[in-house]
């Protein structure tokens, strides 16, 4: 691998789909699954251009199976990179709530009645936030086999919401009519469908805000430097 | 069949000596001050330990680095990569001195017992190019 074909780290993280995954492709999957941090990431990716760029080999000829070379690396997994926090779970359950108020409140104004919220809604609620951290949950833990099956995990995905769905069917025709439909809360629909939807939007801004933090781009070891950011010891 | 005790050697040494003895010979590189990987691995060359591949040489680093036996900085480059240097801290060097007493008097023992006069027998028969290969 001539210097000029040795993909930059900007370039390495843009990962285009070009059938084949290069050695930095899989390199750089292996570390993600590993739950690598960016900034760790970056620093390995760094080095390994680095020596290639001096010693003019290619990336299998100097560092052999990029997976190999990810795992012997023994890079820690970051503990930000799995699981979800408290935050998290508390933005997801606001904005299921929030979603749902919405729709409902939608449906009082254009029927013209008031909002009512019954306790069929409020359970539609939480089976919905319990089945989004569940799917989470597995989404995590089987990362590594559904980036590997990828057509297995469309299908995977497809069953996880029509089954679900269909259970959540059939339990509401099996419950009492009476108990299911049994109004918790009444409120004038127009008020409620304003409120809903600054709560929502507002909910949707700390989201995006959310996801960025979470984003942990890859980045080289000297963007630290350049965003004027404490240098020093350099972790990686 | 011999070719491995000529210093000056072309071919590679049995890759199992070489883990054995890596972890000294790099403490040793990185004792004459900060350096980076690929100038470790051109050190290690140019002594006659043969050609030492990025996937063997960075591994150990960074074990290294999580031992606390080295400070590691990145330094730009001209126009390439840049280059992470490594330095030997305190705890780098004791290890390196320990290391140093030990395979040293490791190799002078070996060496003494397979140099050393033996009694005639079956064991004092060459090694055959196929146990060679075995151990490789």
């Amino acid at each position: 691998m001539s210097d000029e074909s040795i993909p930059r780290v900007a370039a390495v993280t843009g990962l285009t789909p070009e059938g084949v995954r290069t050695w930095d492709e899989n390199f750089l999957l292996e570390l993600r699954l590993l739950g690598v941090s960016g900034r760790r990431i970056g620093a390995a990716v760094a080095e390994v251009e680095s020596h290639l760029a001096e010693s003019g080999e290619s990336a299998p000829e100097a560092f052999g199976d990029a997976k190999e070379y990810a795992r012997s690396l023994g890079l820690s997994a970051d503990p930000e990179q799995s699981g979800f926090s408290v935050r998290t779970m508390l933005l997801v359950f606001g904005e299921i709530l929030l979603f749902s108020w919405v729709v409902t409140a939608a449906f009082g104004v254009v029927r013209g009645e008031p909002m009512t919220v019954t306790v069929g809604a409020l359970l539609g609620v939480l089976v919905v936030f319990g089945l989004v951290l569940l799917a989470g949950h597995l989404a995590d833990r089987f990362l590594r086999w559904l980036v590997e099956h990828p057509v297995a995990a469309v299908f995977l995905f497809v069953l996880a919401v029509a089954v679900p769905t269909g259970v959540v069917a059939a339990v509401a025709a099996v419950l009492p009519d009476g108990l299911f439909r049994s109004e918790v809360l009444t409120a004038p629909a127009v008020p409620a469908l304003v409120a809903g939807l600054a709560l929502l939007l507002g909910g949707g801004i700390l989201w995006v805000r959310h996801l960025r933090r979470l984003a942990d781009p890859v980045t080289t070891p000297f963007d630290a430097v350049e965003d004027g950011s404490p240098s020093g010891r350099v972790d990686g | 069949m011999f070719h491995n005790l000529v210093v000056e050697h072309e071919a590679a040494w049995p890759a199992d000596w070489l883990r054995g003895v890596l972890e000294v010979c790099v403490l040793r590189a990185l004792a004459d001050g900060p350096t980076y990987g690929y100038a470790v691995a051109t050190r290690l060359s140019e002594a006659g330990l043969g050609t030492i591949k990025g996937g063997t040489l960075y591994p150990l680093l960074r074990r290294f680095e999580d031992a606390g036996w080295v400070a590691v900085q990145w330094q730009p480059g001209a126009g390439g990569p840049g280059r992470k240097y490594y330095e030997l801290t305190s705890e780098g060097r004791a290890a390196l001195e320990q290391r140093r007493r030990e395979w040293s008097a490791f190799a002078g023992i070996t060496t003494a017992f397979i140099l050393g006069e033996s009694e005639a027998g079956p064991a004092d028969e060459p090694v055959g190019p196929n146990d060679q290969e075995a151990s490789r």
